[in-house]
């Protein structure tokens, strides 16, 4: 059984139809890219998966539980973790506490002191340690973005949905980014990962699912779906064929 | 209770909730536009009031020709306090407390000027008080047509302006998307006077209008909490066609309960009211989604 | 953990110290007023620390407090002023009949997702109007008449009538401490600073953020309401005006800001500065100014003083307890007007001091100051 399967989510804002009839399944321990063009639903999709927009209708089993019309911090609790496409940490507080919050919470609660320790663990692991003490607007783009991984991590996830963790780094982080991310793979937590830099998704993902104006258009081998005609055409200025 | 008694409520409800409409307009248009919840208007209601009676009193002045002075005074004071608020980058929550502060001080002002006691304008100097006219069984008070007119003009008045003219698409501009708004030229921070001038300069309006039929006193602007938020939520932050449609459904119904369950029981049907509509449609009765 | 057992047993000996305050007060033959300012300073103390709970912590700011308060009076004022109620019967009910109230107004206001906190500021400003209406209306609650408790008994071991409020409001002031700083140091406590921050992210991260809201609207109606069911007896006379007045939710507020409402110290230190200006200013006959003077405090504190001056106190605390110590002793030596006066003096010097810019600071103090991680290590945090 897949880990995670959505069938017919739809979600429109007003008259915009952002998704439509979305059919998608993750197994686990991939990591599947899901891109597409500005606007096409990409975002809307993580939004619904975690709980943060209630889908219109349609069904999304996560290890046959129907998360749908479930609350964020129960999909939280259920093991879906995500990032935010512009970082949004707890701006009072520290780059430890950040963390600690996260670990107190998320998949297993846990007390005060079990979390100052767990904290640490995470940003070891993502290589923030040094500005654990650091309160979050002393802290770069980069830095930025790691926290928000470090934070969802210590969620404890089994699912982790990537919302263009690459934006805005130069090459040089973007080249750290990655190896974060097979890192994070390699502690067996599925991934998936919104990203526009077409290189890092064909190499990172087992599987890309595109987006068009919310439908999927393509899935599939990253080869075989960036040579489909449908994909080319979203691309290349909506042109029908 | 006869049919007769109820009709004669809802009618004078229905006159009185223009004047409502007016009381929360300048409210409505600064929080929705500018994202100020200022309170002070309570007090510019109150202080156009208190003045329209000071200058009637003493000086012999028409009430409704105080207007005149009065209107002018509150469009000064709310630009002055919106070009304070420009100048210590006041957020929404900022706004609230220090418009707060604001009440209090100058709510305890009116009350060192003009005493706690009641003050209302005699019959011999104000025309209007106590003066009405009859339709069929219903009588109206003219005080209160003058204010629902009045009330009217201006709500429809401004939602022309809103939509028509380029000051109400500069405002436009500016709520929804300040960088291109700047982009073409448009000030936001004249704008954004500009409209806290006026909407100041409704409340005080709305005070003039008060002071041609109601007695006085400095307290009275903690009662009006329970009339001015149900209409401003209900008639949807910034629009103000839908504030003046809120403002008589709230004196109907505020009117139409004191006659069947007593005058006290008003605040409590129009509290009701905005619970309900916090709850089902929390972006107001009249708006699709965004008014301004 | 260990500084939750230090801080518990700083809270049992406080409590014991101040317990003790009723006989030294009577074997010194002190001024009976001492005692009426104490409880009436613990008094404000237990509502900005209660309003502090939901305000400061979640960020939901509110305009309430007079509400859970004026709940709190009517239930004793009704059942044992009006229904012959023991007092200390009735007393938990003005708690949890305020609890009952406040998570009824949280169940409509926190289900609704799309309206911010300015909505639920706006709401809980109504809420108090809406219960002094009900209160007017209901003859068996006032019905315009007011409710007398001046002839409610008060049990004996209590005491006479001072030491006895100087009891009870010592005990649910500290009780309300206690929650606060448990509060604060715990996951609900964590929980609602995330939702302060970024409710939705808080959420996202698995934060019960609804239950943990009502939670804390319930912790400040409860404790307000409790402390408002004391306070009917010291009124005496219970009418509408007076007890769903603006005054308390006012007080509230500036108490909190003023003391900084990130700690669970900082309404006790600002309730303090504050109510011992205005009752000095009362007993000089300035009370007209009252209104006015707390309305520009607030708005200049909003301006000027963002984080409260509990914490800057704290990291100056050394100069801090040597101005307090030196103002109460030049005080002694040179005047010989009550010792609140003198208290007044301290603490007006300590506010002074604490109003002084951090850069200014640096440059006045002759010790090095410690850099941000250093003065961040007593912090009661995570990174403890
Ligand atoms: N909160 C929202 N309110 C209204 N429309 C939205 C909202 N979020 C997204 N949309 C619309 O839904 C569509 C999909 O947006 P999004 O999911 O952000 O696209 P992507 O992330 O793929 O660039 C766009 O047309 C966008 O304008
Ligand atoms: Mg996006």
């Amino acid at each position: 059984m897949s880990l995670l399967e959505c069938q017919g989510v739809r979600k429109s804002f007003g008259g915009v139809r952002a998704l439509s009839d979305v059919m998608m399944s993750i197994e686990e321990g991939e990591i599947v890219g899901l891109v597409g063009p500005n606007g096409s639903g990409k975002s809307t999709l993580i939004n619904v998966l975690s709980g943060f927009f209630p889908a219109d209708s349609g069904r999304v089993d996560f290890v046959g539980v129907d998360l749908l019309g479930q609350e964020a911090h129960e999909i939280a609790a259920h093991g879906i973790a995500r990032t935010f496409q512009i970082p949004r940490p707890f701006a009072t507080m520290t780059a430890r506490e950040n963390v600690a919050v996260s670990y107190m919470f998320g998949r297993e609660k846990h007390s005060l002191a079990q979390a100052r320790v767990a904290a640490d663990e995470w940003l070891d692991f993502t290589g923030l340690a040094s500005i654990a003490e650091s309160n979050v607007d002393q802290l770069n783009l980069q830095q930025l973005k790691f926290l928000e991984l470090a934070r969802a991590l210590a969620t404890e996830p089994q699912l982790i949905l990537l919302d263009e963790v690459l934006a805005g780094l130069n090459p040089a982080e973007i080249e750290g980014s990655v190896e974060m991310i097979r890192k994070i793979h390699d502690r067996g937590i599925t991934i998936v990962i919104v990203e526009h830099v077409m290189r890092v998704v064909m190499s990172l993902s087992h599987r890309i699912v595109v987006l068009d104006q919310g439908r999927v258009i393509a899935d599939g081998q990253p080869d075989t779906v960036m040579n489909d005609e449908a994909v080319i055409s979203a691309y290349l200025g909506g042109k029908r064929i | 209770m006869n049919a007769d008694l109820l009709t004669q409520a809802a009618v004078s409800g229905a006159l009185i909730g223009g004047l409502y409409a007016l009381m929360s307009l300048g409210l409505s248009l600064s929080w929705g536009a500018l994202e100020n919840i200022n309170l002070a208007h309570f007090m510019f209601i109150l202080f156009g009031a208190y003045v329209t009676y000071q200058l009637t009193s003493s000086a012999g002045i028409d009430p409704l020709l105080a207007a005149l002075i009065v209107v002018p005074l509150g469009f000064a004071a709310g630009g002055l306090l919106q070009i304070f608020f420009e100048w210590a980058k006041v957020d929404e929550f900022k706004s609230l407390i220090i418009s707060f502060g604001l009440f209090i001080i100058l709510q305890s002002l009116a009350r060192t000027i003009w005493s706690a006691d009641f003050r209302s304008l005699d019959q011999s100097i104000n025309p209007y008080v106590g003066s009405s006219f009859t339709v069929g069984s219903v009588s109206l008070q003219i005080p209160l047509v003058i204010a629902f007119v009045a009330a009217a003009l201006i709500a429809f008045g401004t939602q022309a302006v809103m939509g028509r003219t380029f000051f109400g698409k500069a405002v436009r501009a500016v709520v929804h998307d300040p960088d291109t708004a700047q982009a073409f030229g448009v000030d936001h921070r004249r704008v954004g006077v500009l409209l806290a001038a006026i909407a100041s300069a409704y409340s005080a309006l709305a005070g003039v209008l008060i002071a041609t039929f109601q007695s006085l006193s400095p307290t009275m602007a903690v009662g009006w909490f329970g009339i001015v938020f149900p209409v401003v939520i209900l008639g949807g932050l910034g629009n103000a066609v839908g504030n003046f449609l809120a403002g008589i459904i709230i004196g109907v119904a505020a009117g139409v309960a004191a006659v069947i369950w007593g005058p006290l029981s008003a605040s409590l049907v129009t509290f009701s009211i905005m619970v309900l509509a916090l709850l089902f449609r929390p972006e107001g009765l009249f708006t699709r989604k965004a008014a301004i | 953990m260990k500084s939750r057992r230090r801080a518990l047993t700083g809270f049992a000996v406080a409590f014991l110290i101040l317990l003790a305050v009723p006989h030294l007060a009577e074997r010194m033959d002190w001024p009976g007023f001492y005692l009426t300012f104490m409880f009436t300073a613990f008094f404000w103390i237990t509502q900005s620390s209660s309003w502090n709970m939901l305000t400061g912590y979640s960020g939901y700011f509110s305009f309430g407090q007079g509400a859970w308060f004026g709940v709190g009076v009517y239930t004793t004022a009704v059942l044992a002023g009006k229904q012959g109620w023991s007092f200390l019967a009735a007393l938990p009910l003005a708690g949890f009949t305020a609890l009952i109230v406040g998570l009824l107004l949280g169940l409509v206001v926190f289900r609704l997702r799309s309206l911010g906190g300015e909505i639920f500021a706006l709401t809980t400003l109504a809420v108090a109007f809406v219960l002094a209406a009900i209160a007017r209306i209901f003859a068996a609650i006032d019905g315009g008449r007011g409710a007398f408790m001046t002839s409610v008994p008060l049990p004996e071991f209590l005491g006479e009538f001072r030491p006895a409020m100087y009891r009870m409001t010592l005990v649910i002031m500290m009780l309300t401490l206690v929650t606060a700083y448990l509060i604060y140091e715990s996951r609900l406590g964590w929980g609602l600073f995330a939702i302060r921050d970024d409710e939705q992210v808080a959420r996202g991260l698995g934060v019960p953020t609804f239950r943990y809201k009502m939670a804390a609207l319930g912790a400040n109606a409860f404790f307000g309401g409790l402390m408002g069911g004391v306070w009917a007896l010291q009124i005496g006379f219970v009418t509408v005006e007076d007890v769903f007045s603006i005054r308390v939710p006012l007080f509230v507020i500036l108490m909190s800001v003023l003391g900084g409402t990130r700690h669970w110290m900082g309404p006790v230190v600002g309730s303090l500065i504050i109510f011992t200006i205005v009752d000095r200013f009362n007993s000089a006959g300035f009370e007209n100014f009252n209104q006015v003077f707390i309305g520009s405090l607030l708005i200049l504190l909003v301006l000027a003083v963002r984080e409260g001056i509990y914490l800057r106190i704290r990291e100056r605390w050394v100069a801090t307890a040597s101005l307090f110590g030196l103002i109460i002793a030049a005080s002694v030596i040179f005047n010989s007007s009550s010792m609140v006066w003198k208290f007044l003096w301290a603490l007006l010097g300590i506010l002074l001091m604490a109003l002084i810019p951090d850069r200014a600071w640096q440059k006045l103090a002759l010790r090095r100051r410690p850099t941000p991680s250093e003065s961040r290590e007593d912090r009661e945090t995570v990174d403890a």
